[in-house]
C-alpha cells in the first residue's frame, strides 16, 4: 500500500527524493553544535515567525492614518491573543536583528567571509540593511506619537544624503509632509517590497552558503578529534530546539511585558524624548555628535566599508602581509564593536 | 541499542512531542485570533424624540453599524433589525399595508415582526427600547469600528 502510494506520487511529481535528500544532507562541521555558530539559523526562524504573525496582523491592521492607531489598539487590547501575535511580531524582529549582528560578528572573527565567500558576506550585509528597513517601516505603521515623530526624523535623516537625499525623502513621504501618502508608502514597503527583496536576497545568501559549504575551521575540529555531522536530522533538530526556546521565550516575555502603545500621533506636539528602535541607537547618537552632513556621510561610509569588507580585507593582506593584517583585522573589528556598543548604550541611557 | 542511542532517541521523541504541542497550540491561537471579534455588551443609544414618530409611522436608522427600523405600533415604540432573517437583505416599512417587506424574496412581516409570507425562517429580530421623557433609546450591540463612525 505504502509502495503503491509512493509510486503513484512519483509518477505525478517528478522529483527525485534521493537527490533532494543528498542535496539537503550536507555535512556540517562539528563546531556548529555550539550555539554561537547556530546564529545564522536564528534570523531565519525569526523571519518565519515574522511572516506568520505579519500576515495575521494584516487581518486587522488598517493602513489609514485616521484609524491605524485605533486598529493597533484594537489588536492589542480587544482581539483574542492579539497581544501575543503583535508581541511575537515585535520581539522576533528585535531578536532577528540582534542575531544578525551576532552572526556577522561570528563570521567576521572566524574569517568566514574570506575567499570564496565574499558575495555571501555582501548579500548578508544587504539582508541586514533590508531588515533594518523593515524595522523602521514597521515601527512607523503604529501611528502613535513616537512612531510618527520617528518617521519625521528618519525621513529627514534620509533626506540629508548628498545629491539624492531630497529625492529619497520625497519618495518616502509621498510629498513634503508626513501624510496618508507616507503611511501607504511605508505599508507597501513593509508588506510587499522589503519582504520580497528579503526573500530574494535570502535565497541568494543560502545558495552561496550551500554552494561553498559551511566554513570549516580546522583548528577547532582537530581539537575535538571529530570532523563533521549530517545536516539532517542533527542540525535540523538543533534548529527546532532553538525555535521552541524562542517561541516559549517570546510568549512568556510578552505575557509579562506586552508591546507598548503610546498616545495617538499629534503633528502639532513633538514629545520630549523621541528615540528610534535600539538598533538605530548607535547611528542616532553618532548623528548627535557630529555635524549633520558629516554624520550622514560617516554612516554611509561605515555602511559601504561593512559591505565591501572582504575586498578591503584582501587589500590589507596584500599591503601588510598575512600576520600584520590579521591583527589589524582584529583591532578594526573590536574598535567597531566597542564604538557601536558605546554609542548604543550612551543613547539608551540618555 | 546502547545508552547513547537510547538517550538520542528519547531526546528526539521529547522534541517531537513538544513540537507537536506547540504546533497544536499555535493552531488554536491563530484560530481564535482570526475569528471575528464580537462583544456581547449592548449600549444604550439615542435614536430620536418620541413626538417625532407618529402612530403607524416608522423610522430607519443606523446605530453603531446596526441597521434598525423604529416603529410606532399603536403608541408603543418598538425597534426591529432592518436585516431580513432570511438572507440579510434590508426590509422596508410599507406604511399603507402596515407591513415590513423584503424586496429580495418578496417576504412580508406584520407590524409585530411575525412572518406573513415568504421564506424567512423566523420573525424579525428585535432590540430593547427605552423611553426616557421624550427621548427614545435603543440597546444595540457594541460594534468596535462602527462605533467610531457615529
Amino acid at each position: 500500500m505504502k509502495q503503491k502510494a509512493k509510486i503513484w506520487l512519483q509518477d505525478r511529481v517528478k522529483i527525485d527524493v534521493e537527490k533532494v535528500k543528498d542535496s539537503i544532507n550536507e555535512q556540517v562541521p562539528d563546531y556548529l553544535k555550539g550555539l554561537w555558530f547556530c546564529l545564522g539559523g536564528t534570523p531565519l526562524i525569526c523571519l518565519i515567525l515574522q511572516f506568520v504573525t505579519g500576515i495575521l496582523l494584516m487581518f486587522y491592521y488598517i493602513p489609514y492614518q485616521e484609524v491605524a492607531y485605533q486598529s493597533v489598539k484594537f489588536i492589542s487590547s480587544d482581539v483574542r491573543f492579539g497581544w501575543l501575535i503583535r508581541g511575537i511580531h515585535h520581539s522576533s524582529a528585535q531578536v532577528m536583528i540582534a542575531s544578525m549582528f551576532l552572526h556577522m560578528v561570528r563570521v567576521y572573527f572566524t574569517e568566514s567571509y574570506r575567499k570564496p565567500r565574499e558575495i555571501t558576506w555582501m548579500v548578508g550585509v544587504v539582508l541586514l540593511g533590508i531588515s533594518m528597513g523593515l524595522g523602521f517601516t514597521g515601527y512607523s505603521l503604529i501611528c502613535d506619537q513616537v512612531s510618527y515623530w520617528a518617521t519625521v526624523v528618519g525621513t529627514n535623516i534620509a533626506g540629508a544624503t548628498p545629491v539624492i537625499g531630497n529625492h529619497i525623502r520625497l519618495f518616502m513621504r509621498g510629498g513634503e509632509d508626513i501624510t496618508q501618502s507616507t503611511l501607504t508608502r511605508f505599508f507597501v514597503l513593509h508588506i510587499v517590497i522589503l519582504p520580497t527583496s528579503l526573500i530574494v536576497m535570502l535565497v541568494v545568501h543560502l545558495f552561496f552558503v550551500r554552494s561553498h559549504g559551511i566554513h570549516y575551521e580546522e583548528k577547532d575540529c582537530s581539537k575535538k578529534g571529530e570532523g563533521f555531522y549530517p545536516f539532517f536530522p542533527e542540525h535540523v533538530l538543533n534548529e527546532i530546539g532553538i525555535f521552541l526556546v524562542l517561541i516559549a521565550s517570546f510568549t512568556i516575555f510578552n505575557y509579562f511585558f506586552p508591546p507598548s502603545l503610546g498616545e495617538p500621533f499629534n503633528p502639532n506636539v513633538t514629545p520630549e524624548h523621541i528615540k528610534p528602535e535600539w538598533y538605530f541607537f548607535g547611528v542616532f547618537r553618532f548623528l548627535k555628535l557630529v555635524s549633520y552632513q558629516a554624520g550622514i556621510l560617516g554612516s554611509l561610509f561605515i555602511g559601504m566599508c561593512l559591505f565591501a569588507w572582504p575586498i578591503i580585507d584582501s587589500l590589507l593582506e596584500k599591503l601588510m602581509g598575512c600576520k600584520a593584517s590579521k591583527s589589524t583585522r582584529y583591532i578594526i573589528g573590536m574598535a567597531f564593536i566597542v564604538a557601536w556598543a558605546t554609542f548604543t548604550a550612551w543613547e539608551a541611557v540618555t | 541499542m546502547n545508552r547513547r542511542n537510547f538517550l538520542e532517541k528519547l531526546l528526539i521523541f521529547a522534541l517531537g512531542i513538544v513540537s507537536a504541542g506547540v504546533f497544536a497550540e499555535a493552531i488554536v491561537v491563530i484560530y481564535r485570533f482570526l475569528m471575528p471579534f464580537q462583544k456581547r455588551k449592548t449600549l444604550k443609544t439615542f435614536v430620536c424624540f418620541s413626538n417625532n414618530l407618529l402612530r403607524g409611522q416608522a423610522k430607519e436608522a443606523s446605530l453603531r453599524g446596526n441597521k434598525i427600523i423604529l416603529l410606532n405600533n399603536e403608541d408603543k415604540i418598538v425597534a426591529f433589525s432592518a436585516t431580513c432573517p432570511h438572507l440579510g437583505c434590508s426590509v422596508i416599512w410599507d406604511r399603507k399595508g402596515q407591513t415590513f417587506l423584503c424586496p429580495c424574496h418578496m417576504a412580508a412581516f406584520d407590524k409585530n415582526g411575525q412572518v406573513l409570507t415568504g421564506p424567512p425562517p423566523r420573525p424579525m429580530d428585535q432590540y430593547r427600547v427605552l423611553i426616557e421623557g421624550n427621548s427614545v433609546f435603543v440597546f444595540v450591540p457594541e460594534n468596535y469600528w462602527a462605533q467610531r463612525e457615529v
